[in-house]
């Protein structure tokens, strides 16, 4: 029988690829899970433990289809982590603080910053946010409070087949910010080899999937407190869905 | 870490094939006809149904053709009709049907449909009366 050793091998090559992933790798974003919509925290398939990240979320917000704001909440369903609103919301954002991060030499990873750590090789802050759209929007999409990196859809008209281009601006700090990369499917080919936006703070990506969209933004910023890291590192997170054929 | 098919043996082609060749699977969701006369919507596989009439408005809740205990939710209904927003409980009133008495449901009006599972799950209907 040959399964078990497959699945042998196949188990011990993820854990061997979980474990070469660096920390700023990871991501936040929001998919569906038992018609709740979940956020996720992980790289690729890896779908992590994020309920026991929970106090690292600083913020979540809702908003309807008008971009009024909604009370939003997440609330804990066994291991994952569910948005919770009082009405139906069109978007639904999120900011984690996943805090300092300093490497050793040895490969190490220690969440403290290069202060205490003083022999870190690498030493980051890393932010990380999420923007979820529940439905095609009908005005642009805002920037949201608190997201110091923003994908934004350029048409909120977004286009509901795969394979066709969707042009994203990247936001830092509320402005169009040049070479942020653009990842378009984070979620099955996070080792793409993704785009740059250009000096209008564009890029255009081909959308993959008919079905959940995982686009992530990721720009290295300066340093927000120098005697502990050498720059901010921001992923930030666009997902929708383009609806499959009537059933 | 790319696997060898060949090196691991017919089993792990016989594997990769299946999923390869697993198709699509289609869901039925029953009918969207409805059963009382009143207004359906589909959220995820929930049939939800509004019956708006004098004495309140009645909501019937099925899934697949077949009804779900209305008591085994706890609902909500919120209109918005005019600027002004307006909610009543949705109290489960027999099999699969809940039920605002004296509620009215105005023309025009946005009205939207909370249910919640034992498990805290919570979906969504959204109508807009005519």
């Amino acid at each position: 029988m040959k399964l078990p050793r497959i699945l042998a091998v196949t188990v011990a090559g993820s854990a061997l690829l979980a474990l070469a992933t660096p920390l700023s790798a990871h991501g936040i974003w929001f998919a569906q899970r038992a018609t709740q919509i979940a956020l996720i925290y992980g790289v690729g398939a890896d779908d992590l433990d994020a309920v026991k990240r929970l106090p690292l979320i600083k913020t979540v917000t809702g908003y309807d289809a008008d971009w009024a704001p909604v009370t939003t909440s997440l609330r804990t369903a066994g291991p994952i982590p569910v948005v919770d609103s009082e009405e139906p919301i069109a978007a639904v954002a999120a900011i984690m603080d996943y805090g300092l991060w300093s490497k050793t030499p040895d490969g190490k990873w220690h969440n403290k910053g290069r202060d205490e750590v003083p022999t870190a090789s690498l030493a980051e802050h890393n932010w990380k946010y999420a923007v979820h759209l529940t439905k095609v929007p009908t005005s642009p999409v805002p920037l949201f409070e608190g997201h110091k990196l923003q994908i934004v859809p350029v048409d909120p008209a977004i286009p509901q087949k795969m394979g066709e281009p969707m042009k994203v601006r990247a936001y830092y700090e509320g402005k169009p910010i040049a070479g942020a990369t653009i990842m378009s499917d984070y979620v099955n080919d996070p080792d793409e080899v993704a785009v740059k936006t250009g000096a209008d703070g564009t890029a255009t990506i081909t959308l993959r999937n008919q079905g959940l969209n995982v686009l992530m933004g990721i720009y290295v910023g300066p340093a927000d407190d120098k005697a502990k890291v050498d720059h901010v590192e921001y992923r930030s997170s666009l997902s929708f869905v383009l609806p499959h054929l009537p059933e | 870490m790319k696997l060898d098919l060949m090196k691991l043996g017919p089993a792990a082609i016989a594997v990769a094939a299946a999923l390869a060749l697993t198709p699509t699977a289609a869901f039925a969701h029953g009918s969207m006809k409805p059963q009382h006369g009143g207004l359906v919507q589909m959220s995820g596989e929930t049939m939800v149904e509004l019956v708006a009439s004098p004495k309140g408005v009645d909501v019937y809740i099925s899934e697949e053709d077949e009804p779900l205990p209305a008591s085994a939710y706890t609902a909500t209904l919120t209109q918005t009709a005019s600027g002004q927003k307006s909610q009543a409980a949705l109290k489960p009133a027999g099999s699969n049907k809940l039920s605002a008495p004296g509620f009215k449901a105005a023309k025009g009006a946005k009205i939207v449909v909370a249910l919640v599972d034992k498990s805290g799950a919570k979906v969504f209907t959204t109508f807009q009366t005519k």
